[in-house]
C-alpha cells in the first residue's frame, strides 16, 4: 500500500497569490508512506519544507527518523527546499538523496552548490559532521528496491540539458507513477513513459501548459493536459493528477482545464496541495 | 520619494493563505523619485515588479542588492525585463573578494539548475561592486552602501533624494555577539573582531541616521534569538531606530510562519512600545509609502 501525500504542486516558482492557494503554491514535493515504513519523498521543491516540519512531529525530531528523497532532476524548484528541511539539521536522522547527477556534475557536486556559503545562510548539512547523516546516492541502475517497494526510473525528456528522471512506485498492489517535467517532441519520448505509467493506480504527470497554449510553448521542456491524458490512456492508468501547475495558472483556470476532461471515462483530477490518496489498500 | 514593497517574507515564499495578508514572497521594494525608478533585492517579490516594469514601457533597470542569499536573488531568473530587447539592468552590490557578484548570477542561472543561461537572456546585465561607504548616483537619487553583520558579504542602503531619505538594514544581527560577515579585512584575532562588531553596529545606525524610514530585518521575536542565524528582532529594531534617531520603523523579512493575526499584533504592540516617539508598521505586499 502506498499512503500519497501533496506538499508541493506548482512548477517553476512558488505562488503566494490567494487565488492560487486551492492548487497550492509550493514547488513540487510528495511524501509517500509505505506498508512497512519507509518514507519516500519525490522532489524537494519549497513543499519539503512544510513536510520537514511535519516530519518533527514524528521520530525525526529525535534523530531516529529515516527517509528517501527521490529527485527528478535538479532545477531549482525541485530542490530548493533541502537547505530549509529542518529534521535535516537534527543529528542521529539518516536522509538518502537518489538521482543523477549532469553533465560533467555529480548529484552530489550539484547538491553541494545549493548549500554554498555565497547562496546558503544554512549550515552545510551535507557535511557528515553537521546534522543528519545524508547519502547521496547516485542512480545507476533505473530499477531498485528500497524495503518492500519497487522502484523503476527511467530517463524522459525535459530540455535539452538536463538530465530528468520520472519513477514509478510499486508497494503490495498500490503502484504511483510520478512524471513532474516532460515534454514529447516526437513519438519515441512517449515511450518511457508509457512504461512508467502501466497500469498503475495513480499517474501524477506534468500539465504546466493548458493544450491552447502549449503550440506557442513548444520547445520549454513541458507537456499540456492532453499529453498527461494521453499517456494514462496509452498505459492504462487509473486515475490521472495533473501536476507542475503553471505559476500563472490560478485555481479557477485549472477547474476549467480539468472540467473540460469530466466526460471520459478516465478520472482526471488537479494535484492539490494537501490532498491524500491511499493506493492498493483494499486488497 | 516613494516606496513599494513586492516582497516581505525572509528565507523562502511561504503560500499559505493565513499569511498572504501581509504576503509570502521573498524581498523586493521599489523606490521611485523623480521617475528615476531604483529596485532593492531580488526575491520572489520581483517577479511581478517585473511585469509591472514592462507594462510600464521602462527599459533602464537599476537593482541594489544586499547580499546574494537565495531569498535575495532567487527571483531574477523569473523577471520578465531580463527576456526583454533594447533592456539595460545594472545590479549594484557590495564588493565580493572571494567569488564576483557576476559569477555569482550565472551560477543560479547554469545548467541544471535552470534553463536560461544568462548569455541567452536578451536583455543586457551589467554588475558593478561598490566599496563599503562609497556613495553613487542612480538618477537623481544619492545611495550608500555599507557593510552589515550577516554571513557572507551583506550590506544595507541609505537613499536620499532632496529632503527625504530611507534606510534598507537587512539581512542583520544589529547587537549579537558574533562577528558573521565575511571577507573583513584583519578579523582573525577576538579584539579586532569586537572592534568589527562595533564598527558594524555604527554602520548600520549610520545608514538609518535621521532617516524617514528604517526598513529592518525583524526575523524574530526576542525569545527565538539564535545568535548565528544572522537576523535580528523586532526589539533590536526598535532599539536601532531610537539610536539612530529615525522617523519611523518598518517590520521587514518576516519570518516564514509568522501569520496574518500575529503580525497585526506585534505592530500594535510596538506601536505602543515606541510610545508615540516614531512610526511603526509591519511591511506588506502592496504597500506604498510616500516620504
Amino acid at each position: 500500500m502506498l499512503r500519497v501525500n501533496l506538499w508541493g504542486t506548482r512548477g517553476t516558482v512558488s505562488t503566494p497569490v490567494a487565488s492560487h492557494a486551492r492548487y497550492g503554491g509550493n514547488t513540487p514535493c510528495i511524501e509517500v508512506r509505505t506498508d512497512d515504513d519507509e518514507v519516500l519523498i519525490l522532489d524537494a521543491g519549497i513543499g519539503l519544507h512544510w513536510l520537514g516540519d511535519s516530519l518533527l512531529a514524528d521520530g525525526f525530531s529525535r534523530g531516529e527518523g529515516r527517509a528517501h528523497i527521490l529527485l527528478s532532476h535538479t532545477h531549482w524548484a525541485h530542490i530548493q527546499g533541502i537547505p530549509f528541511c529542518n529534521p535535516m539539521l537534527v543529528a542521529g536522522n539518516r536522509f538518502a538523496i537518489h538521482g543523477r547527477g549532469n553533465g560533467g556534475d555529480s548529484l552530489e557536486q550539484l547538491l553541494l552548490g545549493q548549500m554554498d556559503s555565497a547562496f546558503c545562510p544554512v549550515p552545510n548539512f551535507l557535511d557528515d559532521r553537521i546534522g543528519a547523516a545524508l547519502a547521496i546516492a547516485e542512480i545507476g541502475a533505473l530499477e531498485f528496491d528500497i524495503g518492500a517497494t519497487h522502484v523503476v526510473a527511467r530517463l524522459v525528456h525535459h530540455v535539452d540539458d538536463a538530465v530528468c528522471l520520472g519513477y514509478r512506485l510499486e508497494n503490495g498492489n498500490g503502484s504511483l507513477a510520478y512524471i513532474p517535467d516532460v515534454e514529447y517532441l516526437e513519438e519515441a519520448h512517449r515511450i518511457p513513459s508509457v512504461e512508467l505509467a502501466a497500469g498503475v493506480d495513480l499517474l501524477i504527470h506534468d500539465a504546466h501548459h493548458t493544450t491552447a497554449d502549449y503550440p506557442g510553448r513548444r520547445g520549454c521542456g513541458h507537456s499540456c493536459d492532453t499529453d498527461a491524458i494521453d499517456i494514462a490512456r496509452r498505459a492504462g492508468a487509473r486515475k490521472v493528477l495533473l501536476f507542475h501547475h503553471h505559476p500563472d495558472h490560478d485555481d479557477d483556470s485549472i477547474d476549467a482545464v480539468v472540467s473540460s476532461h469530466e466526460n471520459g471515462d478516465l478520472p482526471v483530477a488537479g494535484a492539490r496541495e494537501g490532498e491524500e490518496f491511499v493506493l492498493g489498500a483494499d486488497a | 520619494m516613494k516606496m513599494t514593497f513586492w516582497g516581505v517574507r525572509g528565507s523562502f515564499p511561504v503560500t499559505a493563505l493565513s499569511q498572504l495578508g501581509y504576503g509570502g514572497n521573498t524581498p523586493c521594494m521599489e523606490v521611485e523619485a523623480s521617475g528615476q525608478t531604483v529596485i532593492i533585492d531580488a526575491g520572489t517579490g520581483i517577479r511581478a515588479l517585473g511585469r509591472a516594469i514592462v507594462d510600464r514601457g521602462q527599459q533602464d533597470i537599476e537593482i541594489l542588492l544586499s547580499h546574494t542569499h537565495w531569498d535575495h536573488i532567487q527571483g531574477f531568473p523569473h523577471f520578465d525585463p531580463l527576456y526583454r530587447d533594447h533592456t539595460r539592468i545594472t545590479i549594484h552590490s557590495l564588493k565580493h573578494e572571494q567569488r564576483s557578484l557576476m559569477e555569482i548570477f550565472r551560477e543560479q542561472q547554469r545548467s541544471p539548475f535552470f534553463p536560461v543561461s544568462l548569455d541567452e537572456v536578451k536583455a543586457e546585465v551589467q554588475f558593478v561592486e561598490h566599496e563599503d561607504g562609497e556613495t553613487f548616483a542612480v538618477g537623481d537619487i544619492s545611495v550608500t552602501s555599507r557593510r552589515l553583520n550577516h554571513p557572507g558579504v551583506a550590506g544595507g542602503y541609505r537613499l536620499e533624494h532632496g529632503d527625504s531619505s530611507l534606510a534598507y538594514i537587512c539581512d542583520v544581527d544589529l547587537y549579537g555577539p558574533l562577528l558573521l560577515a565575511h571577507e573583513l579585512p584583519d578579523s582573525s584575532t577576538s579584539d579586532q573582531q569586537e572592534h568589527w562588531l562595533g564598527q558594524l553596529r555604527n554602520r548600520a545606525r549610520d545608514l538609518g541616521h535621521r532617516a524617514d524610514w528604517v526598513i529592518c530585518d525583524t526575523f524574530f521575536l526576542p525569545d527565538e534569538y539564535v545568535p548565528d542565524w544572522g537576523h535580528s528582532s523586532i526589539d533590536d529594531g526598535l532599539q536601532l531606530t531610537r539610536e539612530a534617531e529615525a522617523g519611523g520603523f518598518v517590520f521587514f523579512h518576516h519570518r516564514p510562519g509568522r501569520d496574518d493575526t500575529e503580525l497585526d499584533s506585534l505592530q500594535r504592540r510596538y506601536r505602543d512600545e515606541a510610545g508615540g516617539e516614531f512610526d511603526v508598521l509591519a511591511s506588506k505586499e502592496g504597500l506604498e509609502i510616500s516620504l
